[in-house]
């Protein structure tokens, strides 16, 4: 008769056993490891990703050291108005005759972190939404929805200018407004995912053993979920940052004594036909970074073959 | 699908009347007086009272919000605080400037985008595809008033082919119009065509995988009747419900780019109702830009099933 009770030892050797254990413990940990592996040399094949990781990283890099790698201050005046690009000054002084590197790395700091700040506020508010509205269904999925369609019916822009003039201007207005803007992509892309798994083999065992629900959302559905969030979070970064920039090009965003992209730009349309360094300069900035968090977030999708995530 | 149709209709009339009662609250989610913000230094309680009163706001908030709706449904949209003029009135005369243009970017895009984009597909993997690829990802991860900053730069202050800002009636002349639309087009076209071109791509190339396209191809099918009968016919549905939606998305971009270049369309409207706290004019905007958005999103639903006999509705 075969053997019913798993417990059982298979060998009559105690230490045998133990040894088996350990060895099959390890072999969790090797598969594991394997997989670990396997994620990072994906991401290595994934030229696009790696590249991306490492313009991030540096820009991630820029973004804390940027006081100490910054030449001059920035509120240092003591140069020539609008001089040209040149040794001393890479990218040319402004109207009030700083030096625009030293301030085109400070403003770094700024859209990094609105964007970070912005795109997990919306991812939190987001996955929250759309694992509960895809796990109860029901009244509770349909009334998250509805809100959720609602508000993806406002243009992005629209809505964050409608919530600056609300409350005003400012760094955590504008936050705000990218979390609230973006998190209706997480929201629908979890929702989606959650579907596909709640009926799936380890969520219906989980349930029949008794596992509360939110730790059923925490520990079981969303790990599993966790590849197609991880590539929008990473693009809605990039969003965050370009609604940062449009919002202070516009003089509804930071504010303007704090040295941004946007400030910058917005200051390069009155003197567009003196120093087209002050337009050229920050936008490269802009673009570089946003361009980082899109190679990497389309890099990830491959690799980690995520295919609903949204195009930008 | 005519019954798909009628849900959908519904669903938009919802989402509209959604939207709209977001609207209404806008201004009375203004932390503290919303009147005394409005009215900043000429404050006095006088001022205070007649404001309120001209806006409605002494009524209760039920009174308020059926008047609201009532006015809005006949298009009144009330008076700029600012201006005393008519909210409807003043979108009227910005609306066509700031459609023309997404317009023209609609076009600018989708003429640079599908050849590009078939070109990209069927010469996978070589330099022109690379190209193309970065391209299209420079032209997303750029803000469009950048573009239109730059472009002023090159075609108006350099090249001097171009007027850097400013807009001209088209009744003063169709190419003076044209001159003074073409650099925010462009500049508002470029990331249109950026993200088109991904769409052209993914899709052929998808298409150009499948079984019948192998049959055409075995069956002795030249290759350019391959390509444009058989591949691109099918491959252009998805793309023309992108097409679509960025339509949509072009204009809500152009809030920022025509304080770039002047333009006294609805985006700048915006801007500066927001800097007057000029409210009832911000409501207005917002509701018409996001009217637009919903109905475009209609119209490409609506669009895709007569586009795509195949998808059936539930």
């Amino acid at each position: 008769m075969a053997d019913q009770n798993p417990a059982k030892p298979v060998t009559a050797d105690p230490l045998a056993d133990q040894r088996l254990n350990e060895r099959l413990a390890s072999l969790g940990d090797e598969q594991r490891m394997a997989q670990g592996s396997r994620f990072v040399r994906r991401i290595r094949a994934e030229k696009k990703a790696f590249l991306g990781l490492i313009f991030v990283v540096f820009l991630a890099f820029v973004s804390i050291a940027g006081p100490i790698l910054a030449p001059y201050g920035a509120d240092n005046v003591n140069f020539d108005q609008l001089a040209a690009p040149s040794l001393h000054h890479p990218m040319g002084t402004d109207s009030f005759g700083h030096d625009l590197f030293s301030r085109v790395i400070l403003g770094t700091r700024v859209s990094f972190t609105v964007g970070i700040v912005g795109a997990l506020a919306a991812m939190i508010i987001g996955v929250t939404l759309g694992i509960v509205a895809g796990y109860y269904l029901g009244w509770i999925d349909n009334l998250i929805m509805r809100i959720v369609d609602l508000i993806w019916a406002f243009p992005a822009i629209v809505l964050a200018m409608g919530l600056v003039s609300i409350y005003g201007a400012g760094e955590k207005n504008v936050i705000l407004a990218i979390a609230l803007g973006n998190m209706v992509a997480f929201s629908r892309i979890v929702r989606g995912e959650v579907l596909r798994l709640r009926e799936a083999d380890f969520t219906l065992a989980a349930k029949s053993i008794g596992v509360r629900d939110w730790r059923i959302m925490l520990r079981h559905l969303l790990p599993n979920i966790a590849a197609p969030i991880i590539v929008q979070m990473t693009l809605t970064v990039g969003f965050g940052i370009l609604t940062e920039t449009g919002l202070t090009f516009l003089g509804l965003g930071v504010d303007p004594t704090i040295p941004t992209w946007g400030q910058a730009l917005n200051e390069s349309r009155n003197f567009i036909h003196q120093a087209w360094w002050l337009a050229v300069f920050p936008g490269i900035a802009i673009g570089f970074t946003v361009l980082s968090l899109n190679l990497m977030g389309d890099g990830l999708r491959d690799a980690l073959d995520v295919h609903n995530v949204s195009d930008a | 699908m005519t019954q798909y149709i009628i849900r959908r209709l519904i669903y938009s009339v919802f989402i509209i009347w959604g939207c709209a009662t977001i609207v209404f609250f806008l201004l009375r989610l203004v932390p503290g007086d919303p009147v005394a913000s409005m009215l900043g230094h000429e404050y006095t309680p006088e001022a205070a009272a007649q404001l309120r009163h001209n806006l409605g706001l002494d009524k209760p908030i039920y009174v308020q919000y059926v008047t609201w709706m009532g006015n809005a449904l006949h298009g009144n949209l009330g008076k700029s605080i600012d201006t005393q003029e008519s909210v409807s009135g003043q979108i009227k005369i910005a609306f066509p400037k700031t459609l023309s243009i997404t317009i023209l970017a609609f076009i600018f895009g989708t003429i640079v985008a599908v050849p590009l984009g078939v070109l990209a597909a069927l010469r996978r993997g070589s330099v022109f595809d690379f190209v193309a690829s970065v391209s299209t990802f420079v032209g997303i991860s750029l803000p469009t008033f950048w573009f239109g900053i730059v472009f002023i730069l090159i075609f108006a202050v350099q090249l001097r082919w171009f007027p850097s800002v400013g807009y001209v009636q088209p009744s003063d002349g169709v190419m003076p119009w044209l001159k003074h639309l073409f650099l925010p087009a462009l500049a508002a076209g470029v990331g249109e065509a950026a993200i088109l071109m991904r769409f052209v791509r993914a899709g052929l190339l998808e298409v150009l995988g499948s079984d019948y396209i192998r049959t055409a191809r075995a069956k002795g099918l030249p290759e350019r009747k391959v390509i444009l009968t058989h591949a691109m016919r099918n491959s252009m549905i998805p793309v023309v419900t992108v097409a679509g939606l960025s339509l949509a998305g072009l204009l809500g971009g152009l809030v920022i780019t025509e304080t770039v270049f002047a333009i006294a369309g609805i985006g700048r409207l915006l801007t500066g109702a927001i800097f007057a706290k000029d409210y009832p004019i911000v409501q207005g905007v917002i509701l018409v830009i996001t009217l637009f958005f919903v109905l475009a999103n209609l119209a490409v639903d609506i669009l895709y099933t007569f586009l795509d006999p195949r998808i059936r509705y539930g």
